[in-house]
């Protein structure tokens, strides 16, 4: 386990940074992207309807050790536009996931240069051996993304998720260290600070 | 439609622009994850096809569509 790893102060692209969600960071705009059709549509939390308190009971579930939660930030305003939560099993394998909350940042580059971020963050600080998630085979630009970052589909959950009446297969993602070695290649030209 | 003039539609390019084959995601304004979704569904609308997952996610270039939609007997595009 990495318990006694630390978070880097400074986990930054050329236009977002990557900092641990506080209960400070619970507000309006964050419950406002929870209730957006659009940005919700492959989140569970669109089955119940969350307050303030429900954001910040969310936050402290993460412990910044071994589960991580990351808001992401613009590097010029502060504005928080999404999160990432990273979670290392015993095996030393990390289960991600992320929403880009601020659809104004949707089509931009701040998706790519935060996954970028997250996975430097997963392999190169905290050295996990692998990343994985699941995705609905619906949602094509989050298989898009991860596909250029060259995660492997390992696995068909049949049946296993609705999308507003749908029911769907679920895909199994997965990225192995070296395979990011490679993969990042493509991604050369963002800068990254992790430090 | 032409392939080039497709794909400056979909990505609001300007106009003058030759796209060539090599370039991909990262290369074009506007071919992102959700443009890549708009690409797809321009492609199957405009040569009349059907791209199922493993041939969207498989298109990395515009030499890949071309040889996409050569392998589905598309030739002239």
């Amino acid at each position: 386990m990495n318990m006694i790893l630390k978070i880097p102060k400074e986990i930054r692209s050329d236009t977002v940074y990557l900092k641990p969600l506080t209960i400070s960071d619970a507000k309006q705009h964050y419950l406002n992207w929870l209730a957006d059709h659009e940005v919700n549509r492959f989140l569970d939390s669109r089955f119940k309807d969350h307050s303030i308190e429900d954001l910040q009971k969310y936050i402290r579930n993460f412990d910044q050790k071994n589960r991580f939660l990351f808001g992401v930030f613009v590097n010029t305003s502060h504005c928080h536009i999404g999160n990432f939560t990273l979670d290392i099993s015993p095996h030393n394998v990390a289960y991600f996931g992320y929403l880009i909350g601020e659809k104004n940042y949707w089509g931009t580059s701040a998706a790519t240069e935060a996954i970028c971020l997250i996975l430097d963050f997963a392999f190169k600080v905290m050295k996990v051996r692998k990343v994985w998630g699941g995705i609905s085979k619906n949602n094509l630009p989050a298989i898009f993304n991860i596909h250029r970052f060259g995660f492997k589909r390992e696995g068909v959950l049949r049946d296993h998720y609705t999308d507003h009446g749908e029911i769907t297969d679920t895909l199994q993602y997965g990225l192995l260290k070296d395979e990011w070695v490679i993969s990042q290649e493509r991604f050369k030209k963002i800068k990254r600070v992790i430090k | 439609m032409m392939l080039n003039q497709l794909i400056i539609e979909t990505f609001s390019l300007s106009s003058d622009i030759i796209v060539i084959d090599s370039q991909g995601p990262g290369d074009l304004p506007g071919w992102d994850s959700l443009g890549h979704v708009n690409l797809v569904n321009a492609l199957e609308r405009t040569y009349s096809i059907s791209l199922d997952m493993d041939e969207m996610i498989a298109i990395e270039t515009i030499s890949d569509i071309k040889s996409l939609l050569g392998d589905k007997g598309i030739l002239k595009f």
